[in-house]
């Protein structure tokens, strides 16, 4: 299954290891870990909680998936999001591509991260001094999406 | 058996789901609700929704930016509805 929405942490290189297999065509693994701040809009942040939609995760990261390998000429691509309670420093997303050539594999990296932040129904709730609050959606992550819209052929956006 | 011809009026029940900031403000994760109408849509649902008044209209005004899915795919205002769909209303995504 190329796409996970667990609970539990992750081993990124158990994760590599297992993708990559002994797939000789493989010339290139390109792998984005998202982490958690301590910091969000100028406040400390001591936890968060992901919440997200069951069933509707899945379909969203696995349609994100067949997209990449639509726009990309990769081999295999692995998605796992984490979700309940996590810290500053604890790994929240592992987004792996393999391929012939690192651009096919830093582009589709990329693509499925950018889309992923506009498309997987999941919500950031964050514990500050202040009290505990949903975390805003950002213009620039729907700037990164429009960027990949706007452009038809393979490569990265501006 | 029911004669189709009679004016048996249709009913369409369609789950309600609620997510994240949504679920918080409407104090529930999900209902079930029964239409009337033979034709529903995404957008007579919202319209009846936003008819409760209080947080139902504020957080569904037109112009919030509420994303509506229909059996987990994003849906638009005059997508149809049938018996059994499950429509949640989704608030702007911050995963990753």
């Amino acid at each position: 299954m190329p796409v996970r929405v667990q609970t539990a942490d992750f081993d990124a290189g158990h994760e590599v290891s297992g993708l990559r297999g002994a797939d000789a065509r493989v010339g290139a693994v390109a792998t984005f870990i998202g982490t958690v701040r301590d910091m969000n809009d100028a406040s400390p942040v001591s936890a968060m909680t992901l919440e997200h939609y069951p069933g509707m995760t899945e379909k969203a990261l696995t349609d994100i998936v067949e997209e990449a390998r639509g726009r990309f000429s990769i081999i295999e691509a692995l998605v796992i999001h984490r979700v309940g309670e996590l810290r500053p420093t604890d790994q929240i997303v592992l987004v792996a591509v393999t391929s012939a050539h690192r651009g096919d594999a830093f582009d589709a990296c990329r693509f499925i991260m950018d889309i992923l932040k506009t498309r997987a129904p999941v919500w950031k709730k964050e514990a500050t001094p202040a009290g505990s609050r949903w975390v805003d959606a950002r213009i620039t992550d729907d700037a990164a999406e429009l960027r990949w819209k706007a452009d038809t052929t393979p490569g990265k956006p501006d | 058996m029911p004669d189709s011809r009679t004016a048996v009026p249709a009913v369409t029940t369609i789950r309600l789901v609620y997510l994240a900031r949504l679920r918080e403000a409407f104090g529930r994760s999900d209902e079930d609700l029964a239409l009337m109408a033979s034709t529903p849509s995404v957008g007579v649902v919202l319209a009846l929704l936003r008819a409760r008044g209080g947080v139902w209209a504020d957080e569904l005004a037109p112009g919030r930016a509420v994303r509506v899915a229909v059996n987990h795919t994003v849906a638009a205002p005059d997508a149809a509805l049938r018996n059994g769909d499950e429509m949640a209303l989704l608030p702007p995504v911050t995963g990753g």
